[in-house]
């Protein structure tokens, strides 16, 4: 199974250092940085599944220094980030949790060092639950539909199929009919006429069906492409430069979903 | 923001000092009216408010309020007021979905311009309901 990859920036060597060995015995592969330059650098590299940020990363005597929290702002929102600091006040707490104009805070939990690694590893486990959930949710929606696309193509072969028989033995039949009417076995070629008629009415019913069948693969085959198209849009929003231009097009995307999906 | 905007004050302490600053500052946003905690949830049910403001210096189990507010109201902008702010606490508030957290500023201008920055606030947008009619349901 891949290991989670989480960023751990703090600029005390040493304190990084044992907090990165407990979250690797916990089975995380940890990639650390003692300065937001590295650290952005990690996270540009995209490969970060959440990061972890001392709030005072440039100097730990200085009270203004929000800087984990500046780096949480500048980079993408989609990996998740938790603040840590020695130093927790309710303005650092504001700073990082309060939704910015746009809607979204900078981190999604803030833990204080003195409350100790376990209170750290809950933060990231409950973190990573929630992101596991919306990508298992996205998942088995699209299981979900891929499975009745592969039914309903199933469903249009068995109908495309029966309804060629029935047409092909219907027109056999009729040649068959007219031939003994022209050879004067009036008796036989009648009924034989009509039940090639009959048969050919019956593989056209079926033709019916097996359209319908198509439109349902057809259906199931767009929604399947939504969710892809989805989730290719969400990451192409990290490809953007600035966070803010991040914000506005992920808002956007799910705007444009919730209004596709959700409204009747 | 055009027209005038509805702010609603949840307090256990009704007409004390600090509701009659943060009248007073809110006059050029809109009006403020105020309730207990008691009837809040139902208050909040009936009615849309633009902001709402917990004092939660006088009222009990702040987060349980907060939460109760943010599912019965999607679009609730929450701000949670207090004399004595503790990162715990505030840590709390945003958990159960406040919009910002504040001291109790005494001072008309400050209260002011950070109410007006969290009505400004724009909400997630999967906190938006499907359609339109549930925000008067």
């Amino acid at each position: 199974m891949k290991k989670t990859n989480i960023l751990f920036a703090d600029n005390d060597g040493e304190f990084l250092e044992s907090r990165s060995e407990f979250l690797e015995q916990e089975g995380f592969k940890v990639y650390k940085a003692l300065n937001p330059t590295v650290a952005k650098d990690i996270i540009d590299q995209g490969n970060i599944d959440l990061a972890v940020l001392d709030l005072r990363l440039l100097n730990d005597n200085d009270d203004k220094d929000f800087s984990g929290i500046i780096l949480a702002k500048q980079t993408t929102s989609s990996i998740p980030k938790i603040i840590l600091t020695r130093y927790p006040t309710y303005e650092a707490v504001r700073e990082a949790l309060a939704p910015q104009l746009i809607g979204l805070p900078p981190s999604v939990d803030f833990v204080a060092k003195q409350e100790g690694p376990q209170a750290l590893l809950t933060a990231i486990r409950r973190v990573l639950r929630f992101d596991k959930l919306f990508q298992q949710g996205i998942n088995s929606l699209a299981d979900r539909i891929n499975e009745d696309y592969i039914d309903a193509r199933k469903q249009a072969q068995v109908y495309f199929l029966t309804s060629l028989l029935a047409a092909l033995t219907g027109i056999l039949i009729i040649f068959v009919g007219i031939g003994l009417l022209m050879s004067g076995v009036v008796a036989a070629g009648v009924p034989g006429t009509i039940a090639g008629v009959i048969l050919g009415a019956v593989g056209a019913l079926f033709f019916k069906r097996a359209d319908v069948g198509n439109e349902r693969m057809d259906r199931y085959h767009s929604e399947l492409l939504r969710i892809r198209q989805f989730e290719n849009l969400l990451v192409a929003c990290d490809e953007l430069s600035l966070a803010g231009q991040q914000e506005n097009s992920k808002i956007k995307i799910i705007e444009a979903a919730t209004d596709l999906w959700l409204t009747p | 923001m055009t027209g005038k905007a509805r702010f609603l004050l949840i307090t256990g302490s009704p007409n004390s000092y600090w509701q009659s600053i943060l009248s007073d500052a809110l006059i050029p946003l809109g009006t403020l009216e105020a309730t207990s905690e008691k009837d809040a949830v139902e208050l909040v049910l009936r009615n849309t408010y633009d902001l709402i403001i917990v004092d939660a210096t006088t009222v009990s189990g702040t987060p349980t309020l907060v939460t109760q507010m943010r599912s019965r109201r999607w679009d609730s902008r929450i701000v949670v007021a207090t004399d004595s702010p503790t990162w715990t606490r505030a840590r709390e508030a945003f958990q159960a979905g406040a919009t910002d957290y504040i001291r109790k500023f005494l001072d008309k201008e400050e209260l002011l311009a950070v109410l007006r920055i969290a009505l400004a606030k724009v909400l997630p947008p999967w906190s938006r309901p499907q359609n339109p009619k549930e925000r008067t349901s």
